[in-house]
């Protein structure tokens, strides 16, 4: 009787544990693919943003002093060179030359400013899905069992993107939700 | 884009968040797109606007203080599925994914580039809270997320251990702005004025005892200044707490629809937020905004911020009636002035107007397609 039992219960914690593992292998396959994904979403945003620098830079009424235009166009190139040694940095650099022309504002074509602008805003957008994705994927692997049972087999640790992607060029008044901070419904 | 939106309260009660979910739907749909709205609801009410999918019957829930109608069961899955596959979807975007509701209920079936929207600045419940880990299978599913405020994002931040992209809600300026006055309004400007305030009149936090004494100091110099009051609460009570004095200048409108609360802003001379604490106040200062009523607020930071720093409306001593008389009687009488705050509101209220938000959330949308794995 007693070992029947035994059995019964081994039999029962194997199959449970085999369904967990499953389920758990699968969410780890989904997270990685989206990381993948969201990688691949950030990567998309970051090109266009250092094309819209080096656009800006080489357009002929931008209202960018001259010297200054050579510096954009060169943090754009090295932004975009294939052979990236570090591409946080000079993504960096592409931030502070774009937050650099906010001084110069007034001087700036409207659509030069636009441009920049939609596409710093679309790469903090981008940035902020891709981290999420690589923080789920992370506190999933640091958990205890899937790091025993190795179930994320040997794929990389995703790493998180770090960049400073403040938008100094966000049009004055955005609607940023900061003023709303308080407001929760409507009450009339 | 094909865009399906889930909306966890029943359509046929008013609240934030569907009026929310109404106003993206309607404006998607005017900018082009696709767009269906998955509601709990019986399938055959008749006052369904033709983008909404009832999802069937709802349970009424106790929840974070006040009745949610709620949904979750094999019933409601299958509505979903069928809505899902119906609509084959390029993006779905669930709001407030609280459990239980039709919102996680998608997030768990649909095997679509998901977004969701929360709402709600706290979540108060500890109930909630402990079901964090269970979620977590679920949230991690989500593309996207978007917060309607930094209070609402600081909770995802704390709650959900994840970020979100900041898009507050939307305002529809144009309906404000061409919206008709009430029959008998706007009143001639010599007969005293005309006051507006919209709110729960009865909570204290909405200041109203600070607008009475206003008032009343207001009502020394102007006997005909009148006050306008919409919003819900005891009226009879309210009206018999009144000393005898004032009674002749106040006018109870009690609860209104969104469009009389658009003529109500277009009856008045002025409208008075005297709110004295923070945690709600409602989007009314927008509204008002859009339709290009002066205002005269209390200084608290929310409305120090949402009003430009006092260049689209006036702000007073927060608490204080002597202040608040002072800044009504100089817009009262200031018509100069009153045309300066109109134009600053119209250009403050902008980036709030629904076309404008709803270009952002179409933003978030793309790179959410973008980032999934489809």
């Amino acid at each position: 009787m007693l070992s029947a039992s035994w059995w019964i219960s081994a039999v029962v914690v194997a199959i449970l544990l085999t369904t967990w593992v499953t389920f758990t292998v699968t969410r780890l396959d989904r997270l990685h693919a989206k990381v993948d994904a969201a990688q691949a979403a950030l990567d998309a945003q970051l090109v266009r943003r250092s094309a819209a620098l080096l656009h800006v830079a080489e357009m002929p009424r931008s209202g960018v002093p001259d010297e200054h235009a050579l510096q954009l166009a060169h943090a754009a190139h090295s932004a975009l060179a294939v052979d990236l040694l570090d591409r946080q940095a000079a993504e960096n650099q592409v931030g502070r030359a774009i937050g650099g022309l906010a001084n110069l504002r007034p001087v700036l074509a409207v659509d030069a400013v636009a441009e920049l602008s939609e596409a710093a805003t679309r790469v903090a957008i981008a940035r902020r899905f891709y981290n999420d994705s690589v923080r789920d994927t992370r506190s999933l692997r640091a958990r205890r069992m899937p790091r025993l049972l190795h179930l994320a087999g040997h794929r990389e640790l995703p790493q998180f993107f770090d960049i400073d992607d403040t938008n100094l060029l966000a049009v004055p008044y955005q609607a940023t939700g900061d003023e709303l901070g308080r407001i929760e419904e409507s009450s009339a | 884009m094909r865009i399906g939106i889930v909306c966890p309260y029943s359509w046929d009660v008013p609240g934030g968040v569907q009026a929310h979910v109404r106003d993206l739907a309607e404006t998607l749909i005017g900018l082009g797109h696709q767009v269906s709205v998955l509601a709990p609801g019986e399938e055959d009410s008749p006052d369904l606007p033709p983008y909404v999918v009832a999802a069937g019957k709802t349970v009424p829930i106790r929840y974070n203080g006040s009745v949610a109608r709620l949904q979750f069961g094999l019933v409601s899955a299958t509505r979903v599925r069928r809505w899902l596959r119906d609509g084959v979807f390029d993006v779905v975007h669930v709001h407030e994914p609280a459990p239980p509701s039709l919102s996680l209920l998608t997030c768990v079936i649909a095997d679509v580039p998901l977004v969701a929207t929360f709402h709600a600045a706290s979540t108060k419940s500890r109930f909630l809270a402990m079901f964090d880990s269970l979620l977590q299978p679920f949230m991690e599913r989500l593309s996207g997320r978007i917060a309607v405020s930094q209070a609402a994002r600081k909770m995802i931040v704390e709650h959900l251990g994840a970020d979100a992209v900041v898009i507050p809600n939307g305002v529809a300026v144009s309906s404000y702005e061409h919206a008709k006055p009430l029959p008998g309004y706007p009143r001639p400007l010599e007969l005293g004025g005309t006051i507006g305030f919209i709110g729960r009149y009865e909570e204290t936090r909405k200041g109203m005892s600070v607008l009475l004494d206003a008032l009343r100091i207001l009502a020394a110099t102007r006997p005909g200044v009148e006050l306008l009051i919409a919003g819900a609460g005891e009226q009879a009570d309210f009206v018999a707490s009144l000393p005898d004095e004032l009674r002749a200048n106040v006018v109870m409108l009690g609860m209104v629809s969104e469009a009389d609360k658009a003529s109500l802003l277009h009856s008045v001379d002025v409208y008075v937020a005297p709110n004295t604490g923070g945690e709600s106040f409602g989007i009314i200062l927008l509204e008002a905004m859009a339709a290009r009523t002066p205002i005269v607020a209390s200084d608290l930071d929310a409305f120090r911020r949402v009003l430009a720093d006092g260049r689209a409306g006036v702000l007073f001593k927060n608490r204080s009636a002597t202040d608040l008389a002072r800044a009504l009687q100089l817009v009262l009488g200031d018509s100069a002035l009153r045309g300066q705050l109109s134009a600053a509101s119209v250009e403050v209220v902008r980036p709030y107007d629904w076309p404008v938000v709803a270009s952002q959330i179409l933003r978030v949308y793309e790179i959410a397609v973008a980032a999934s794995v489809h």
